[in-house]
């Protein structure tokens, strides 16, 4: 009990936070045939930090996060660039701008040699969850002690708080966000906003993914994004219960996918542990074949189109 | 100075009056300096060839599409205040109905401006809902997946949701195209019955032969403004060739503008 609290509770609730905020924002993204920006964003985090890192000399995560969120503006401004000047369909714009971003990134990284300190590829893959220790959450009576709760990590407060933006945003603009993705033309005739409320939803993207990135890395954000959506489509025709099944979908994929990275190699009789993050966004991934393979409404309709 | 109060008088009693409007994509004008009063109480066709803008005209005049220059006043107010009274049935096709909504969440949709976000479903919604898809004879279909409905259901569907907006003006971008030959009669029924409740509607119609027999009034619109008036007057066969570039055979003119075929569907 005393072991979990200490290195298993704070990794657990930052990896269900922050699956289970992807996957809302993701339901959007799916409807909208947009899954690819979430991708987009989290691999463009990248190059963001690491200029971030090199222009303060520091990982300090608030100038991280500023400069991940300047580089998820620049990725969305570029998309819209190439797509229009380059007159080319919007996917293979996000697909052209985020792969070569991230490559910039990845040079830059190996470039300045700034591997010393804790900032490598790896680590913006897979993130460090298993890093995520409560050295004082020692006993249930952490949960009272102001000193103790001091301890706790910071990324866990930064999870919630974007988890909780996010939540409000999608309730408070619930109607925008559908008429949106239905019909934009309806939408803008009766003042919904259509393209202020893509900027929005683009932007809240952006900070859950640059959130996650530092916690978890990008390989978990880019599952939660698309796997527990496009499951969830798969198994109802109602857009409330789509929501429901995905923040299910995400829920089971993070605890699952935590528990089995710790204890699967031992149940087997390995002495070793996975990735967690990995192991999260395979979870994912199989939620969604199982989906496709039986889901209820994998069959989309085959009415007669004319009456 | 007469000739000005006049126009300002119409102007002020139309529900969407526009002036001057040109849209342009890729420094290529796609509607031009087009001038167009619609006439209250009307059921008003805008005809012309493919690419002659007539979409693009209605999007401008909503706001939907940014326009170049031009002025668009709803009852002589500008439209940026007065949209409340315009209805927009965007062309079916434009839209996933492979969406998860069911009918009656799109319908209520059309009570966007009317909710705000605090409110969930009431029952008083949904009453308003039915009796909109009452109108269109689709009460029966409320609980449906909309993805399960034939084209000319969807169509209905979407007059069902302008209806609920209960507004002065509906715009219809082509509401005929892809529907069967009942659902036309249906449609134009519920048109006819809101002109007669003394609303205006104005409808994108691409069918040349059964202008005379649905609408009052018409626009004839290639990139610019051919002519516009009751179609008694305007829909004649020297304003259809310069419409359509004299593409259409005399025989096609004959049967279109013969006067003896007026009077079938008399308004």
């Amino acid at each position: 009990m005393t072991d979990f609290m200490t290195f298993s509770l704070v990794p657990l609730t930052v990896a269900v936070i922050i699956s289970m905020t992807c996957a809302l924002l993701g339901n959007f993204l799916v409807l909208r045939r947009q899954s690819l920006i979430g991708d987009a964003i989290s691999h463009v985090a990248l190059p963001g930090i690491v200029v971030s890192f090199l222009l303060t000399g520091m990982l300090a995560s608030s100038a991280m996060m500023l400069g991940a969120g300047a580089s998820a503006l620049v990725t969305v401004a570029m998309i819209e660039l190439i797509r229009r000047l380059g007159r080319v369909e919007g996917s293979a714009a996000m697909g052209v701008v985020f792969t070569s971003l991230f490559a910039v990134g990845v040079l830059l990284l190996e470039w300045h040699g700034a591997t010393g300190v804790h900032l490598d590829v790896e680590h913006a893959l897979y993130g460090n969850l298993e890093s995520l220790i409560w050295f004082e959450g020692t006993g249930p009576a952490a949960f009272f002690d102001p000193v103790a709760l001091a301890d706790l990590p910071p990324q866990l407060g930064r999870a919630a708080w974007v988890g909780l933006a996010v939540v409000v945003f999608v309730v408070v603009f619930r109607r925008h966000l559908i008429l949106g993705s239905f019909d934009p033309d309806f939408a803008a005739s009766v003042r919904a906003r259509p393209a202020l409320i893509d900027l929005l939803l683009v932007t809240m993207v952006a900070v859950a993914a640059i959130a996650a990135f530092e916690a978890v890395g990008s390989i978990i954000v880019i599952a939660m994004f698309i796997c527990p959506a496009a499951a969830a489509r798969l198994m109802t025709n109602r857009l409330a219960a789509q929501v429901a099944w995905s923040q299910l979908f995400a829920l089971v994929s993070a605890v699952l996918g935590y528990l089995l990275a710790g204890h699967g190699p031992g149940w087997l009789g390995f002495d070793a542990s996975l990735s967690a993050a990995g192991m999260i966004a395979t979870l994912a991934g199989l939620i969604l074949g199982a989906a496709c393979v039986a889901g209820p409404r994998r069959h989309r309709i085959g009415v007669a189109r004319e009456a | 100075m007469m000739i000005d109060a006049r126009l300002d008088k119409a102007v002020i009693a139309s529900p969407l009056a526009i002036h001057g409007l040109t849209v342009s994509y890729d420094h290529r004008p796609v509607v031009h300096s087009v001038d167009f009063v619609t006439p209250p109480g009307s059921l008003t066709a805008i005809v012309g060839p493919n690419g002659a803008g007539k979409s693009t005209l209605l999007k401008a005049a909503l706001g939907i599409t940014p326009r170049l220059s031009g002025d668009v006043r709803v009852f002589g107010r500008p439209l940026e205040h007065e949209a409340r009274h315009l209805a927009y049935v965007p062309q079916r096709s434009s839209v996933d109905w492979d969406f998860p909504a069911r009918v009656i969440d799109v319908v209520t949709m059309g009570l966007f401006r009317d909710l705000h976000w605090w409110q969930f479903g009431t029952r008083s919604l949904r009453r308003r809902a039915m009796e909109s898809l009452g109108r269109v004879g689709m009460e029966a279909f409320a609980d449906r997946q909309i993805g399960q409905l034939s084209g000319g259901q969807q169509q209905r569907v979407f007059l069902a949701r302008a209806l609920i907006q209960e507004a002065d003006l509906t715009i219809l971008d082509e509401p005929f195209a892809g529907v069967d030959a009942a659902t036309e009669a249906a449609i134009v029924e519920v048109l006819k019955s809101l002109r007669d409740e003394g609303r205006t509607l104005l409808c994108v119609h691409h069918d040349l032969a059964t202008v005379r027999d649905y609408f009052d009034h018409v626009l004839l619109l290639n990139v610019r403004r051919i002519a516009a008036g009751p179609v008694d007057e305007v829909f004649s066969e020297r304003h259809l060739q310069a419409t359509y570039g004299g593409r259409l055979s005399r025989v096609q003119l004959a049967r279109l503008t013969e006067p003896a075929e007026i009077g079938t569907e008399a308004r």
